[in-house]
């Protein structure tokens, strides 16, 4: 809103044009984040208070020997800060028209709904496992996954020009190695449905999502700042997409609302950020990543959730159900090495080291191509 | 009363004004040019042969211009049985659903069924019939759905569909026949709730009207019985079963030292490689001595064609529960002890059993699983079944109860009630529907929790023990049953299911499972190929190993083969099961016996292992069993990376120390300052929540006592 309402003033009153300032991405960035972080802070204790007084609360499950019920009773859908201050920052700082903003805003609303709804039915039956089902999501996700998919593949709706909006890139590769036509459809679908379920299995631990969330998130951003920028991208070599730039504004409002929930989750957590949190962020992520076609780049920045899911699917569906003895000693991985003997602490704070040095190596590939 | 009649009388109304406002014709009447055709179809096991065939009689009897076709699964008792009786039959493929989610059994499945119902639908177009009655089991799927296409696409024309089902609890076609006929027959009114309402009525079992007819005395002489003999019928159902004959001759002894007594046998003809009915029973029979005079009063046939004369003739008879056989039983009014064939379809026969047993019409006597040859088999125990069949007879009162029960349940206008709802429905539009649940007298069910066609699945009763052990609800299920349905998981193919029962027989302490339990582990069936491609090992797989070593140890019994196992599972490939075994030895080997080199050999070898759950296990159980020597074994562990080893280590020598095994408390004192005891681990703790529960105990204890 700021950015429409300062451009609409410089462009009529000549003695405003000191106002040019808030066009630039950087400055409107940190704004962002700013007003992301700002707006949890300043809400985050009313709202706990609300959700605690509404009986909003986590339900111990247990998992084998660790035991959660400690926590017991913490308050659920700390998610709602979350969404609320990305799009407190969005609504301010970003050009509401960018069709890149559209789609990004798209898919949090979609994901946020139905994280929404996951959340209330298992507060409403006091029981963690009356929430939506893994079927249930899995569809939700992927009705996302095919819409996002025909929006970015017809040319009068895609934010990204018609050449290129089929084209698959790799990280450390130049050029597009392949251009998938309409396959590119079910591609974008699962790449949806993956990242977004890989993000919901990592949030297990106080601050364990959150924070790896965050490095994808700036590492994106840095990514949209240069393949937003023509002079960036042609000296890197990325393909330009115009109009990208804004996902770095819109990145750095979601890493100011993640650090200010991280405020209230660190441990002990004081609310807990629950499905309506981690599937929207899940979501989002996939959203940049298709949008700036850096799919691939996730299997590196995001190699903690990837090594989580994958965890979890041998464990759940080749161990348990098919073989009947257990691969890992636990899955999703945090909870291998808590039943290794590490304390909760512990285990988060290695992973967010390992999910910082992933996202160093990401960055390492604006260059090293 | 009069209120529900009225209200019924209503909606009939509103069900005939229908056809005005639509002005159809009332019915299709076209002009009869060819005769009409009923199309019988069901089977696959004779269960579901005989009741057609009865309704079939009936059908002819009333009208005898009505063509009758039978279509039936190829290869299946239909194929003899039908042009027995003078039929015409076409056969169809047609097989049952295959168990389990192997992927290509079901698309042979589908491939096979599919094909089936193009047959079906090239005999219904050549035969139009009038009337399609199916009696259920898998042959009559491709007929049901033949018929269902061609009225989808409006080509059945004044086809209707009837479908009668025989159990308690409806088989998988049947359940699917719900939706597609016009009117459901049930044998008890049990099974109601699961067809649609409205289209489900109570109609009985269609009984031959042979049965019953023949008077005791008459039978008696023609078999050449004394009058006031009692006499017991024992038979399997038409094919023979093995635990009954093994357990009537077992009972023999007992029941032939009463003068009084005959035994009529009826062994059927079971001739496959594992079991031979006549040369077993013979076998058997003369390994028991009896004398002359008490061969005389054992009676034994393979097979009987006049099982009427049979029932006439007997006071108590010793059988499986299949809804023919309780029917006929019932309706003849004699007293019974029931063996379900275990694990039928559903658990169908066991269900029908303990509906009966609950109405007080029957007794139930369940098989039990044992090993043979390294198969499981099922089994009766003998001297239990002469005990309870003298019981029954001995005591005039329960016996008259009995028979006055049994003949509430059943009676002989099951075939005029069904033949009935077929004239209704050949007549009437499908779309009249069923207003009562057709019996006239509605009889209260008991208000039991759990009803006796409830059948319990392997997860819901393993939650339901998990905490302890559930005394009034096994009370009110019956031990008998619920060790029955145990035997039926440790059967079962799934190994799912199979590690359900494994954990179920812990859960209630059924001790003498124990041997079975041991067999299991001693089976080392590789796994299919595919399976250990990625990890798997022996087809009983790593949680049901694990879990039998739990049971082994709630089972508290510590003997020759259960030490043997447990020192073979130190060594299993699977980790979880070798710290199992070692948390075996330390539940269940005595703390204060004399040294056991072996098991402890065994233990120190995990000690080498790379998995921290082992090894911990493993330092645990020395500490348990182990003597002073031990505490040596484990000092190389003082600084293992693993806290939760070097815990185990102190937890070990702790129990050294209170079993008074150390010597040299001096120099262990000493070494203790080694232990590496900075942690990775601690508990969290919460004081607010510390000081809620404690006022939270003082509100209560203040409650409680004012």
């Amino acid at each position: 809103m700021i950015y429409h309402l300062v451009t609409y003033l410089f462009d009529t009153v000549d003695s405003l044009s000191f106002l040019r300032l808030f066009q630039y991405l950087s400055f409107r960035a940190i704004c962002a984040a700013l007003t992301g972080f700002g707006v949890t802070l300043l809400f985050g204790q009313r709202i706990i208070r609300l959700l605690y007084v509404n009986h909003v609360r986590d339900n111990p499950r247990t998992h084998g020997e660790v035991s959660t019920a400690s926590k017991a009773g913490t308050p659920l859908m700390g998610g709602l800060l979350i969404i609320a201050s990305i799009f407190a920052s969005i609504l301010l700082w970003s050009d509401l028209l960018n069709r890149f903003t559209m789609v990004f805003l798209l898919a949090l609303v979609w994901f946020s709904l139905f994280g929404f709804i996951d959340d209330y039915r298992k507060v409403r039956y006091r029981d963690s496992d009356r929430g939506l089902s893994q079927a249930a999501k899995l569809f939700f996700q992927a009705v996302f996954g095919f819409g996002f998919g025909l929006i970015f593949l017809l040319p009068d709706l895609s934010p990204v020009s018609a050449e290129i909006s089929s084209e698959l890139y790799l990280p450390f590769v130049k050029d597009p190695v392949l251009d998938l036509g309409w396959w590119y459809l079910p591609f974008i679908a699962f790449v949806i449905v993956a990242i977004a379920n890989a993000v919901n299995f990592a949030d297990g631990l106080d601050g364990l999502s959150i924070v790896p969330v965050s490095f994808t998130v700036v590492v994106y951003g840095v990514f949209a700042y240069v393949i937003g920028n023509a002079i960036y991208s042609g000296y890197l070599q990325f393909t330009y997409l115009p109009g990208s730039g804004e996902l770095t504004v819109i990145c750095a409002g979601v890493f100011g609302a993640c650090m200010g929930f991280l405020w209230y989750n660190a441990y002990p957590a004081q609310v807990f950020m629950g499905d309506v949190g981690a599937l929207p962020l899940g979501g989002i992520v996939g959203t940049l990543a298709v949008l700036l076609k850096q799919e691939f780049l996730f299997v590196i920045t995001g190699g903690i959730f990837v090594a989580m899911a994958f965890s979890v699917l041998v464990q759940e569906k080749i161990g348990i159900r098919w073989l009947g003895r257990r691969i890992f000693y636990m899955a999703p991985l945090h909870h291998a090495f808590q039943y290794r003997g590490l304390a909760e602490t512990k285990v988060v704070i290695r992973i967010w080291i390992i999910a910082g040095i992933l996202a160093i190596i990401g960055l390492s590939t604006l260059k090293i191509r | 009363m009069s209120q529900i009649t009225s209200h019924q009388d209503a909606e009939r109304q509103t069900s005939e004004a229908v056809p005005n406002i639509s002005s159809r014709p009332p019915a299709d009447a076209p002009v009869e040019t060819r005769p009409v055709t009923y199309v019988f179809t069901g089977g696959g096991t004779g269960g579901h042969v005989y009741p057609g065939l009865a309704i079939a009689d009936e059908v002819r009897s009333r009208n005898p211009g009505v063509r009758i076709v039978y279509i039936g699964a190829r290869g299946r008792m239909e194929a003899s049985l039908v042009p027995k009786r003078g039929y015409p039959i076409h056969l169809v493929h047609a097989r049952g659903l295959p168990s389990g989610r192997r992927v290509l059994a079901l698309l042979g499945f589908a491939a096979y069924t599919g094909f089936g119902v193009f047959q079906s639908l090239f005999h219904l177009v050549r035969h139009r019939p009038r009337m399609i009655v199916a009696t259920g089991g898998y042959a009559s799927s491709p007929v049901l759905l033949a018929y269902w296409m061609l009225r989808t696409l409006r080509l059945a024309g004044a086809c209707r569909c009837f479908v009668h089902e025989q159990n308690v609890v409806p088989g998988k076609v049947n359940r699917l026949a719900g939706r597609i006929a016009d009117r459901i027959g049930v044998s008890f009114e049990a099974s109601l709730r699961h067809f649609p309402a409205g289209k489900a009525t109570w109609t009985g079992y269609p009984v031959r009207t042979e049965i019953g007819a023949v008077s005791g005395a008459e039978a008696r002489s023609s078999l050449g019985l004394p009058s006031e003999a009692k006499v017991i019928f024992a038979f399997g159902a038409s094919s023979g079963a093995r635990s009954i004959n093994r357990a009537v001759v077992d009972a023999l002894p007992r029941l032939l030292s009463r003068q009084d007594i005959h035994v009529i046998h009826v062994i059927g003809q079971t001739r496959s490689p594992d079991y031979h009915a006549e040369a077993d029973t013979l076998d058997r029979l003369e390994r028991l001595d009896l004398t002359d005079e008490q061969r005389s009063r054992y009676l034994q046939s393979e097979y009987s064609h006049e099982i009427e004369t049979l029932y006439a003739a007997s006071d108590l008879v010793i059988t499986r529960s299949s809804a023919g056989v309780i029917t006929e039983i019932g309706i003849c009014g004699i007293p019974s002890v029931l063996v379900p064939l275990p694990y039928a379809p559903g658990d169908h026969q066991a269900v029908n059993a303990r509906t009966l047993e609950s109405s007080g019409a029957a007794s139930v006597v369940y098989e039990s699983i044992s090993m043979e040859n390294g198969q499981t088999i099922g089994e009766v125990n003998g001297v239990r079944l002469a005990r309870l069949a003298l019981e029954i007879l001995d005591d005039p009162a329960r016996r008259d109860a009995m028979i006055r029960r049994a003949r509430e349940t059943f009676d002989r206008g099951g075939l005029d009630r069904i033949a009935d709802q077929l004239d209704q429905i050949s007549t009437d539009r499908p779309s009249d529907r069923v207003l009562s649940n057709g019996r006239p007298d509605e009889p209260d069910v008991a208000g039991s929790v759990f009803p006796p066609e409830h059948v319990f699945s392997a997860f819901s009763l393993v939650r339901r023990f998990t905490t302890d052990r559930d005394q009034t609800f096994i009370d009110s299920v019956g031990e008998d049953y619920l060790k029955y349905r145990v035997d039926g998981y440790l059967k079962s193919a799934r190994w799912q299911i199979r590690n359900e029962g494994v954990k179920l027989v812990g859960l209630l302490g059924y001790r003498d499972r124990l041997p079975f339990i041991l067999a299991l582990l001693r089976d080392k069936t590789p796994a299919p190929r595919l399976q250990r491609l990625f990890g798997g090992d022996y087809r009983q797989v790593g949680f049901i190993r694990r879990n039998a070593v739990t049971t082994i140890s709630q089972l508290g019994v510590y003997d020759t083969p259960v030490r043997a196992t447990l020192l073979d599972l130190l060594s299993d490939p699977y980790y979880e099961v070798r710290s199992a075994a070692a948390r075996g030895f330390a539940a269940l080997a005595p703390e204060t016996g004399d040294r056991d080199d072996e098991v402890l050999g065994g233990l120190r070898g995990l000690l080498r292992e790379s998995s921290f759950e082992v090894r911990s296990a493993a330092i645990l159980a020395m500490g348990k069993t182990g003597d002073g020597a031990v505490a040596e074994w484990l000092r190389p562990f003082y600084q293992d990376p693993n806290g939760k080893v070097r815990q185990a280590v102190i937890d070990a020598l702790n129990d050294l120390v209170r079993r008074k095994m150390i010597d040299d408390l001096d120099g262990l004192r000493e070494e203790l300052d080694g232990i590496l005891i900075t942690s990775n681990h601690f508990d969290p703790d919460f004081p607010i929540k510390r000081t809620l529960n404690r006022l939270i105990d003082m509100i209560r204890r203040q409650q409680e006592s004012p």
